[in-house]
């Protein structure tokens, strides 16, 4: 007894007041008893409320904040990718997807039959429900529920529509949870697909653009920390604990529409003449850019069923091949650059063929006394190689190397090859003479467009860009600029009705193109008789060049395979809708027809924007 | 001295009620903001999916097949041009 303790211990030196006290609790102990509980209740509760507040505050209110706070996710998605004014060629867009937890659906069921859950749940089979909301058997999701009991996330269905995945989450199922996800869209389809490349599920660049440029084009979700209220309503915000970062939107070089054209001309002719491939590349002069490059066959990104490996190919980048006369030009510009040659030079070319190195070089036919434009019109390898052996190895090399050969083109592609050319020093005799007209080398569609675009740009190299370009680029002065307009000006007959190609002519147009017919190399590693590769390049309006296209059909197998019959007339059917499109000029209207009005003040013309304001 | 003690006391008073009604708005003001989220993320889908449907109906190929097909439009010959030159 406490009471009688304290008597004990502190009665010998007790003083009046307090023996008073000791007579008061002698004759009123139950009272003192009752008190002395209260007060020792008081001090455990006290003690109590120490302890919650004081030592043990932090495992509460982590507990505290593990039921009210909640990380939210905040949502950053993949950048898109534009043509250059604007239009969506690749977007994300938002998708959900159903997932589910096999152990707490395996658990609720095991309840139920159990009994054991309350009656006021209304959906007794979420299995049932959630079944006929994926439209799939019952049978096959009660499968995956049972085969994996102890798992605690499978997704079912991925990249849902958004409707239909809020009639889900409406439905509250136990054990079935939604994602969001983003889906990427081809609005394009099949017309750029090759050179956009593809993502994978996870919204992740597997070819293409898309893998090139995955790093800028990828968004990182970030998180933020809120207070939830017991209905489940944000009421605080925490602050964020990881910033979001969205994807960078990428602009392309390309122009939709161009690219459509070419890419749609361009799988016409590959299919009219039963070609294996082809590919093609139009560039704009002044800036490199790239407007348009398209790669036959292609597929459709929007459908991961129908890509193969063959498909996905950009060909106008990752496949390279023997230019064969496509690169004349270019010996011609070296042959007036070492100043032994003027336009006016002549070479005889009888009979047709000659013998270099222990090889025979042939013409198509005995073209006699040929100039310099005689030797491009005609396509004659007999002339081109008399001028190689004249200026040298050395000389023909750095030209070529200076045109962008056997080099990277710089644009960032992945899988892009960088073509071949062997240093000079290797050459042998028969060798330089096959340089001159284009074998021994390889090269890409768009090193052959970028070498084009810098002999119509007088001589400026400028590095091809498939993202679009603002201001005037920087340039190399590669070659002379009158040697090089010199060359184009000569490129202008191979259209004409006694060149190689008059398929290629547009009305109203001078142009100035190269053919270029070559045997390709068979499985055996001697060149074929029967599969050519052919290849147009060409310079619009050639007075003052704006635009290169170079169109390459490979292996076609229906009606002739030359160059200026397979390649040439695809070439025009692209540039003359590319001419039109850009309102580019005419300069070259046979005579000024009467309906030339001159405009007393400049008309302005708006381009038509698409997809209105 | 005894007033001034009431003043506080009550000045103590008052700011625990301001307290109390500051932290009250701040939770409404933040649920309004969440709730704004929200609907700036469903106006991000409608977007991106109406950016997609133009897409697919201002398709280059939809567009050619409509012009020739439905309006016969052509391009013209040369001899339908007139060229206006400054």
């Amino acid at each position: 007894m406490p009471a009688l303790n304290q008597k004990r211990t502190l009665a010998p030196d007790a003083n009046d007041r307090l023996v008073r006290g000791l007579f008061w609790l002698g004759a009123h102990w139950r009272v003192a008893i009752v008190s002395g509980l209260f007060a020792l209740s008081a001090l455990v509760l006290l003690g109590r409320a120490v302890q919650l507040q004081v030592s043990e505050q932090g495992f509460y209110l982590q507990q505290g904040g593990d039921r009210q706070q909640r990380a939210q996710v905040i949502p950053a998605h993949r950048g898109m990718i534009t043509d250059r004014n604007g239009e969506p060629l690749a977007i994300s867009v938002p998708m959900d997807s159903v997932w589910i937890n096999p152990m707490e659906l395996t658990k609720f069921y095991a309840q139920l039959a159990a009994g054991a859950l309350p009656r006021k749940i209304k959906d007794r089979d979420p299995i049932q429900t959630l079944a006929k909301f994926l439209a799939m058997p019952k049978s096959s999701l009660q499968a995956l529920v049972d085969s994996n009991r102890a798992k605690q996330f499978i997704y079912v269905k991925r990249q849902l529509r958004p409707s239909l995945a809020d009639q889900i989450r409406a439905a509250h199922l136990p054990g079935v949870g939604l994602q969001r996800e983003y889906q990427r869209f081809y609005p394009t389809g099949d017309a750029i697909a090759p050179l956009l490349g593809f993502t994978n599920i996870d919204d992740q660049g597997q070819a293409g653009l898309e893998a090139s440029y995955n790093n800028y084009l990828a968004g990182t979700p970030g998180q933020r920390l809120i207070l939830k209220d017991a209905y489940g309503h944000e009421v605080d915000d925490l602050g964020v604990v990881k910033e979001a970062q969205p994807g960078h939107d990428l602009t392309l070089s390309i122009d939709k529409r161009l690219q459509y054209l070419t890419y749609s001309e361009l799988a016409k002719g590959v299919a009219d003449h039963q070609a294996e491939y082809g590919s093609a590349v139009l560039m704009d002069v002044a800036t490199g850019e790239v407007l348009a490059m398209a790669s036959v066959p292609s597929f459709n990104p929007n459908n991961r069923a129908s890509m193969s490996p063959a498909l996905t190919r950009n060909r106008a980048m990752v496949d390279q091949f023997e230019p064969g006369s496509s690169m004349k030009p270019f010996t011609i510009t070296a042959a007036l650059e070492s100043g032994r040659w003027k336009p006016s030079s002549t070479v005889d070319t009888n009979p047709g063929w000659v013998r270099i190195g222990g090889f025979t070089i042939r013409d198509h036919r005995n073209y006699g006394v040929l100039d310099l434009r005689g030797i491009l019109e005609k396509s004659s390898n007999v002339g081109a190689s008399h001028i190689a052996e004249d200026i040298g190895a050395q000389a023909l090399w750095t030209n070529m190397r200076a045109f962008g050969f056997g080099q990277d083109t710089g644009v960032g592609f992945l899988g892009e090859v960088a073509g071949k050319l062997e240093d000079w020093r290797k050459w042998s005799v028969s060798g330089t003479a096959a340089h001159s007209y284009g074998y021994g080398l390889s090269v890409t569609t768009l090193q052959l467009a970028t070498a084009y675009a810098a002999l119509a740009n007088h001589g400026r190299f400028i590095h091809p860009s498939l993202l679009k370009v603002d201001g005037a680029p920087s340039f190399t002065q590669i070659a002379p600029a009158k040697d090089c307009d010199t060359v184009v000006n000569l490129l202008q007959s191979v259209v004409s009705p006694q060149g190689t190609a008059p398929k290629a002519q547009i009305a109203g147009f001078q142009i100035a193109g190269k053919t270029g017919t070559s045997r390709m190399i068979g499985t055996d590693g001697s060149y074929s008789k029967d599969n050519y590769n052919t290849v147009f390049a060409g310079i619009a309006p050639a007075s003052s060049p704006r635009l290169v296209l170079i169109v390459v059909v490979t292996n076609p197998q229906k009606g002739s395979y030359y160059a200026g019959d397979v390649a040439a007339p695809i070439f025009q059917n692209i540039m003359t809708g590319a001419l039109r499109m850009l309102n580019i000029r005419p300069d070259n209207l046979p005579k000024q027809p009467a309906q030339i009005t001159k405009a007393t003040t400049p008309v302005a013309i708006r381009p038509a924007k698409a997809g209105g304001t | 001295m005894r007033f001034v003690l009431v003043l506080l006391g009550l000045m103590v008073f008052g700011s625990a009620l301001v307290v109390v009604d500051t932290a009250q708005r701040d939770r409404d003001l933040t649920r309004t903001l969440s709730e704004h989220r929200l609907v700036i993320q469903k106006l991000n889908v409608t977007y991106a999916e109406l950016q997609l449907e133009e897409g697919a109906l201002a398709s280059q190929g939809r567009v050619d097949q409509i012009a020739q097909s439905r309006l016969f439009m052509h391009a013209p010959a040369a001899n339908q041009v007139t060229m206006v030159s400054r």
